[in-house]
């Protein structure tokens, strides 16, 4: 373990770092398309770099250091202002981002590095273009006792405001010691609100020994006035920094100057008492390059996380299934106990006792379920990136909107739906979103738009990716499906729209003559329904020519533990995973009708295809005669629906999920086991697989000429 | 598990690296104590007496109740709960196409450890556990035939016995355990008499 440690611990972290650039990058990306300046996204973006430069020569990742080193210098260059970002620079730093989650993955592996030198020279060339030094914006009434405390990069920001014609504060702040964190948080919102905070000055105006004044330059368009009004009070007072005397000569003052040496200034931590100790033992970057890591880099984590390895968690959750499991008997034990009538005080006291930790455990497993929670905002910038790429690679331009990002999921599913996505998104962007002209020529804007949405609904969680594109044609969608050999005409012609729209999922199914430089290969649609399907998710497609098509992927929260329903047929009990039910119904056995051999109900006006479970399994009932009300469970894959025949339903409970081991996994149908208490074990059915295989019936066997409409849930 | 005088004398000869006994005494030497014996458990299914390396052995059971799994392969029982791991239950006289003929109180449940998963083997009755050399060891006659030459990775001799050797990776191939789709109706019977079986 301990020989692992460092890189295990290294590529994570890091690529949580290069994750937080490419976020940054993107909002520089928006800022610069709007025509604003974003100069916060730039310095975090910076700063992101100058950590896993740190990092990186922490854990003697060669590679990673010298790029990390190189973008460092092109990004300082550039929060000064000395080059310009457009789109071109920001071309080359996203590049850089691919870049580095290649050197981690070969740095994971052990590999070879791939070549960054090309990279390199790039990154270079930027900073080679620095702007001849335009000549400094003039600060007047400014006292050089203040410049001379500023670094390069806040003088920068300084001139900057004076040049947009921004009205510079000096905003002077007293906390009390104790409360100083809290106390610049609160004001540090106040005043984005106003405009941008250039820097943080210690001040010697102290008047007491408990208590830390702070001077803040605030470059706003807002009026003193309004910037007073807001501000002022509980110990904060607001100048306007030219007219206004410059902060006293003191201690203060030559404090202040012990970090305001170099050009190449570190970046600064956001609480200024702790920062200027901390940057004034840093003191030059260039020191990491050394060996040596500057201190706020090594001793501080980048963030307050602790990593786990999910089979751990996934045993904790285990372990909880089975105290679960212990308290079912317990409670069973106890009832007895009580329907006896001894002890009846003390049986009391008990089912109490047990109602109370019954509360605790499901709290307890909450707890669990909550730690593999991510949001979902960490695949959503992944594919930022990949549509800003795929857009720029096929000539379109796409805006992209996104919500819903802080939805969270179990880490595993959204591990899983990283790839699906991807090719839903690629499969927009390629079939979906037209070429600039053939979009004016429609009346629409040039711009194609794609949105990716999240929300939760219920215990389930919806993932929308909507294009506004032409729309899924199904004429086309018919000849592909004749082309390819897929279904025969007359098949085709009696199936309905959305029976139709379901080839797409078909493996090999592809409407492009030629594959496109994106998608079109014929891999992808299918992929991803056997992604969300084994991940017992259900994905809705709703598309109208010429206006765009939105798919709809609806998923389980978590996988570990899940609810499940109890249902007994023939004899034997089995569980289903409740999130592939959609609904259960009582029907009498004269509502079946039998439409060409196979037998359907009609459910909410629609008609709903049936299959025994126990016929599906070749179960013998004890008794032939039929029943003459059974229950059907509405279960989802995909875009199927069918009706699932059982003789009883028992209840629902939370179960986890065991393995029936690799050799009985491949038996179709079955998805694994759990423990219902009292030793009892039974499986837990495959839904995904059963409806496949009744669907794959009916579409390939007689039933495929009946005009029977596949049930489409809400 | 039963301890016998071979397991002693391991025990002291790891602790002395050799033993005199009383039969070496009278020839003048000390044996050199052998490091390389297989030690194997010895059952009987169908009426035949097999061997199967402790190596491979987790642990040796009654046999439990177990979840039938539809659409397994005749010779699995289904599903057992062994401390909160589900493994797969393999009838092993079913599996070897013999039959079984031990009662309720002789019959065991051999928990393998199998690629790492472990599996459970019920057999008719557990004998011995004995230490075989390797030179007792003979490869599977070739000639030998009968439906479960396959399953058949050594044979060995010990005291005057044929002991047949399984070969796990065979016996345990996943790509049996799965009933063939076409004859499913047919084995739904036997599987039904299974059930009541155990």
């Amino acid at each position: 373990m301990s020989s692992t440690r460092p890189t295990t611990e290294f590529v994570p972290e890091a690529q949580e770092v290069v994750e937080e650039f490419s976020r940054r990058l993107l909002e520089l990306e928006a800022a610069e398309r709007a025509g604003v300046e974003e100069p916060e996204a730039l310095n975090a973006a910076f700063r992101a770099i100058h950590s896993l430069k740190g990092l990186a020569a922490l854990f003697a990742a060669g590679p990673i250091a010298t790029l990390s080193h190189s973008l460092e210098n092109a990004l300082d260059a550039l929060r000064l202002g000395k080059v310009p970002l457009n789109a071109a620079t920001l071309d080359v730093l996203f590049e850089a981002v691919e870049s580095f989650a290649a050197l981690l993955v070969a740095h994971e592996a052990d590999a070879e590095s791939p070549s960054i030198d090309p990279l390199l020279a790039r990154i270079d060339s930027l900073v080679g273009r620095v702007r001849p030094e335009r000549t400094a914006t003039e600060l007047p009434g400014v006292d050089e006792s203040i410049l001379g405390v500023l670094t390069e990069y806040e003088e920068h920001r300084l001139r900057e405001n004076f040049r947009l014609g921004r009205t510079l504060y000096r905003v002077h702040a007293s906390f009390d010691l104790l409360a100083i964190d809290v106390g610049i948080e609160g004001l540090k919102i106040r005043l984005k609100e106003f405009g941008e905070v250039i820097t943080y000055l210690p001040s010697a105006d102290s008047s007491a020994d408990d208590r830390i004044d702070l001077d803040i330059l605030l470059g706003s368009t807002a009026q003193l006035s309004e910037v007073s009004a807001a501000l002022v009070g509980d110990g904060v007072d607001v100048h306007p920094l030219i007219r206004d005397a410059p902060p006293r000569q003191g201690a203060g003052q030559t404090q202040a100057i012990s970090f305001g040496g170099g050009d190449d200034d570190p970046p600064r931590p956001t609480s200024p008492p702790r920062g200027v100790v901390a940057t004034a033992i840093a003191g030059d970057p260039e020191t990491v390059d050394d060996g040596e890591v500057a201190p706020d880099v090594s001793l501080r984590s980048i963030s307050r996380t602790v990593r786990v390895d999910l089979a751990r968690l996934d045993q904790l959750m285990n372990l909880i299934g089975e105290i679960g499991v212990a308290q079912a008997t317990l409670l069973d034990s106890v009832d007895r106990l009580r329907r006896r009538g001894s002890a009846p005080d003390l049986s009391r006291e008990l089912s109490a006792e047990l109602r109370t930790l019954s509360r605790k455990v499901s709290l307890l497993q909450q707890g669990v379920l909550d730690v593999r929670m991510v949001p979902l905002g960490q695949v959503f910038d992944k594919l930022a990136r990949v549509i800003r790429k795929l857009g720029r690679e096929a000539g379109k331009e796409i805006r992209l909107g996104i919500s819903g990002e802080e939805t969270e999921l179990d880490k595993l599913i959204v591990e899983e739906l990283s790839d699906p996505l991807m090719h839903m998104i690629r499969n927009c962007i390629d079939h979906g979103i037209e070429s600039k002209a053939e979009r004016l020529a429609s009346g629409k804007p040039a711009i194609g738009r794609v949105e990716l949405r999240a929300f939760q609904r219920g215990s389930r969680v919806v993932l929308e990716v909507e294009d506004d594109g032409r729309g899924i044609d199904l004429r086309q969608v018919r000849e592909s499906a004749v082309r390819r050999g897929l279904h025969r005409e007359e098949d085709l012609r009696e199936m309905t729209p959305q029976q139709v729209i379901e080839l797409v999922f078909m493996p090999g199914f592809t409407t492009r003559s030629t594959p496109g430089a994106l998608s079109g290969r014929g891999v992808g649609m299918d992929v991803v329904k056997t992604n969300i399907s084994r991940l017992s998710g259900i994905i809705d497609v709703n598309t109208t020519v010429g206006r765009g098509t939105t798919f709809s992927i609806t998923l389980p929260v978590t996988l570990a533990i899940i609810q499940a329903l109890v249902v007994q047929t023939a004899g034997q009990t089995f569980c289903i995973p409740l999130n592939s039910v959609l609904e259960s119904v009582m029907v009498g056995s004269t509502e079946i009708r039998t439409v060409d051999g196979a037998q359907v109900i009609t459910l909410h006006g629609k008609t709903l295809p049936l299959c025994h479970l126990a016929r599906l399994f070749d179960l013998r009932r004890s008794s032939t005669a039929e029943n003459a009300r059974i229950y059907v469970i509405v279960v989802g894959l995909a875009q199927h629906r069918v009706g699932l025949v059982v003789d009883d339903l028992l209840g629902q409970r939370d179960v986890v999920i065991k393995s029936i081991g690799s050799a009985l996994r491949s038996v179709p149908g079955i998805a694994g086991a759990t423990e219902l208490g009292g030793g009892r074990t039974v499986l837990l059915l495959d839904v995904a697989a059963l409806v496949e295989e009744a669907v794959g019936r009916e579409i390939s066997g007689p039933a495929a000429s009946a005009p029977l409409e596949v049930f489409h849930g809400a | 598990m039963a301890r016998e005088p071979d397991d002693l004398w391991q025990s002291l000869s790891r602790a002395g690296e050799t033993i005199a006994t009383e039969e070496d005494y009278e020839h003048g030497y000390s044996r050199e104590v052998r490091q390389d014996l297989r030690r194997c458990l010895t059952f009987r299914v169908g009426g035949e007496l097999y061997g199967l390396s402790i190596q491979d052995l987790a642990e040796i059971t009654k046999p439990m109740t177990t979840t039938p799994v539809p659409r397994a392969a005749d010779f699995v029982l289904g599903i057992g709960n062994v401390r909160g791991t589900v493994i797969p239950m393999v009838d092993l006289a079913r599996r070897l196409r013999l039959v079984a003929q031990g009662t309720a109180s002789s019959m065991r449940v051999l928990i393998v450890n199998h690629g790492s998963e472990l599996y459970g083997l019920v057999v008719d009755s557990v004998h011995d556990v004995v230490p075989i050399p390797p030179e007792a060891f003979e490869p599977p006659p070739g000639a030998l035939a009968g439906a479960r030459a396959g399953f058949i990775a050594a044979l060995a001799r010990h005291a005057g016995e044929i002991l047949i050797i399984l070969d796990l990776a065979i016996v345990l191939d996943g790509r049996d355990f799965v009933r063939p789709r076409s004859s499913g109706a047919a084995e739904a019977r036997v599987f039904g008499a299974e059930r009541g079986r155990t």
